[in-house]
């Protein structure tokens, strides 16, 4: 492979400031990287190669001359299709919005990256809406693939971000989540991936899907570059009517505190609840050893039934992307890819009456969680029931066999963070969740950059020889 | 003849104003029933005084 991976922000950022890498080559890397994998990933559906290599001729002209906007200035970065950026299209990944929907400002993530001096690459494959599924036959682009395993399901939604970053096209990618969207990509793609409290980042000019389940954040290779990229992207937006009047925490200075004298509730009655499979056990079983020989107390937590969790999170999600694509679902309903038509359409099964007691549960939920936080600093669970599953084998159906179990902390809103934890026997990563509380990311990043450095996990790269 | 859940499910379809292709019916059909049997929970009894987590959080009006 010519082109290797690109480093990460912090190993970036450090090269930049002492001037042994040049943000003009960085971007050059990142393009020749994606040129070399794009073929056979389909990470992308918009590259903005150009417009990324004035955007680094800039910003290295602006560090030359001691204007330095800071850590993330003069990287690489990309962003799920459902972000506006000024001047280029936001498809969705749906022939709904392509020809009609090509924003005038920025969203707010976009616009925070940009002000901190990063270089936009291009727009990354989602599930259409961030509802559909695996299946691309009829949607205008193809899905993303497992940089690990073509094969193999990608996770979605915001496939194409954790494609891209565990691939090495990009050290940092956002993502949205609604049910697990930023999670799940990470823990099938074997990266970092951080679901923010609910009103910590703003959604403003991000396509919605559920307007009280959507969260955005970000996907990393590494813990450390995830809490570099949530000090740029945290903060108030009036605009967002979700965003949380909360001062933004300081990510960085803590991190590496180490886990010693903090209190992990493990989940693991949950997980079994869930239907976590062998191999996912053991590897979180591990995991919590592992911090436990790092001086972290364990005791098992726990948590609500799964049922009330599902309950109320798909009552919810159907009734307001159903709220949202009625117009269309009405008058241009082959213009969905069936997977999401139909997904979307379970929102016409639900009554009112059901979504009132689906948001009574859902406060009855938040509250029994948090209550746990009474007693421990973090909840540690599975993302998923274990590594990626065949793509020709996932759902693509409206109703899924298997609910993804990441949706209880939508649910709630709590901080969750997943990163690699270890391999299944067939190769691909597994993922460890790390939950805490309200506004408390810079624990809940502490505590994965300490498991992180004591295991060799986020070392491994996914195999290239199918590139 | 429909049994009484496939004609709820008729029903709502046609409130929603939205129509399944033939081929597509019984999987959607199936997929009602699951979404019955999920939000079974929700039928379970609530304080009258338990509020919705969607209750809006008011700042202050503006002034003249």
């Amino acid at each position: 492979m010519s082109a290797p991976p690109v480093p990460s922000l912090a190993e970036a950022s450090a090269g930049i400031a002492d001037g042994t890498l040049s943000p003009v080559a960085l971007c050059e890397q990142a393009l020749a990287r994606i040129a070399a994998l794009e073929p056979a990933l389909n990470a992308f559906i918009l590259l903005t190669a150009d417009r990324a290599r004035a955007a680094a001729a800039t910003a290295e002209a602006e560090i030359k001359a001691g204007r330095s906007r800071g850590p993330l200035h003069g990287i690489p970065y990309a962003l799920k299709d459902i972000y506006d950026v000024a001047g280029l299209p936001t498809t969705a990944h749906s022939r709904v919005l392509i020809g009609r929907n090509t924003p005038v400002a920025d969203s707010d993530a976009a616009a925070r990256l940009e002000a901190a001096g990063m270089v936009l690459l291009g727009k990354l494959a989602t599930h259409e809406f961030a509802r559909g599924g695996v299946r691309d036959d009829d949607l205008p682009f193809p899905r993303a693939k497992n940089p690990w395993n073509p094969l193999h399901f990608a996770g979605g939604s915001s496939s194409g971000s954790g494609a891209g970053v565990s691939s090495g096209m990009m050290a940092l990618a956002m993502g949205s989540d609604t049910g697990g969207s930023i999670r799940l990509p990470a823990a099938f793609s074997g990266c970092v991936g951080l679901k923010p409290t609910y009103g910590r980042l703003s959604r403003r000019g991000v396509v919605p899907l559920s307007f009280g389940m959507d969260h955005t954040g970000p996907l990393t290779r590494t813990v450390e570059d995830c809490a570099l990229a949530m000090q740029v992207l945290a903060g108030h937006d009036p605009e967002d009517p979700g965003s949380a009047p909360v001062p933004v925490g300081d990510y960085m200075s803590g991190l590496r505190d180490g886990v010693a004298g903090l209190r992990l509730g493990y989940a693991r009655a949950y997980n079994i609840e869930a239907g976590v499979d062998a191999e996912a056990l053991a590897a979180n079983d591990a995991a919590v050893e592992v911090l436990a020989k790092l001086g972290a107390g364990i005791v098992e937590v726990a948590m609500p039934s799964l049922k009330r969790f599902e309950a109320a999170v798909w009552t919810i999600i159907h009734a307001e992307s159903f709220a949202i694509h009625q117009q269309d679902l009405r008058q241009r309903p082959e213009a969905y890819g069936r997977t999401t038509r139909e997904r979307i359409m379970l929102g016409a099964f639900v009554t009112g009456p059901q979504y009132v007691q689906a948001q009574r549960l859902r406060l009855s939920l938040m509250r029994e969680v948090d209550a746990l936080f009474g007693e421990v600093d973090a909840i540690l669970c599975a993302p998923a029931h274990g590594a990626a599953p065949l793509a020709a084998e996932s759902d693509d159906g409206p109703w899924r066999r298997a609910q993804p179990i990441t949706a209880a902390f939508n649910v709630t809103g709590h901080p969750a963070l997943c990163l690699p934890a270890g391999f299944a026997a067939n190769g691909l990563p597994l993922s460890l969740q790390i939950v805490g509380r309200n506004f408390d990311e810079a624990t809940v990043l502490r505590i994965g950059q300490a498991y992180e450095q004591a295991t060799e996990w986020h070392t491994r790269r996914p195999p290239e020889a199918w590139a | 003849m429909p049994d009484e859940m496939e004609l709820d499910f008729q029903s709502a379809l046609r409130v929603a104003g939205i129509s399944i292709p033939e081929d597509r019916y019984a999987i959607m059909l199936d997929a009602y029933h699951q979404y019955r049997k999920l939000v079974a929970v929700l039928d379970e009894p609530t304080p009258y005084a338990d509020e919705p987590a969607a209750a809006p959080h008011l700042a202050a009006s503006p002034v003249r």
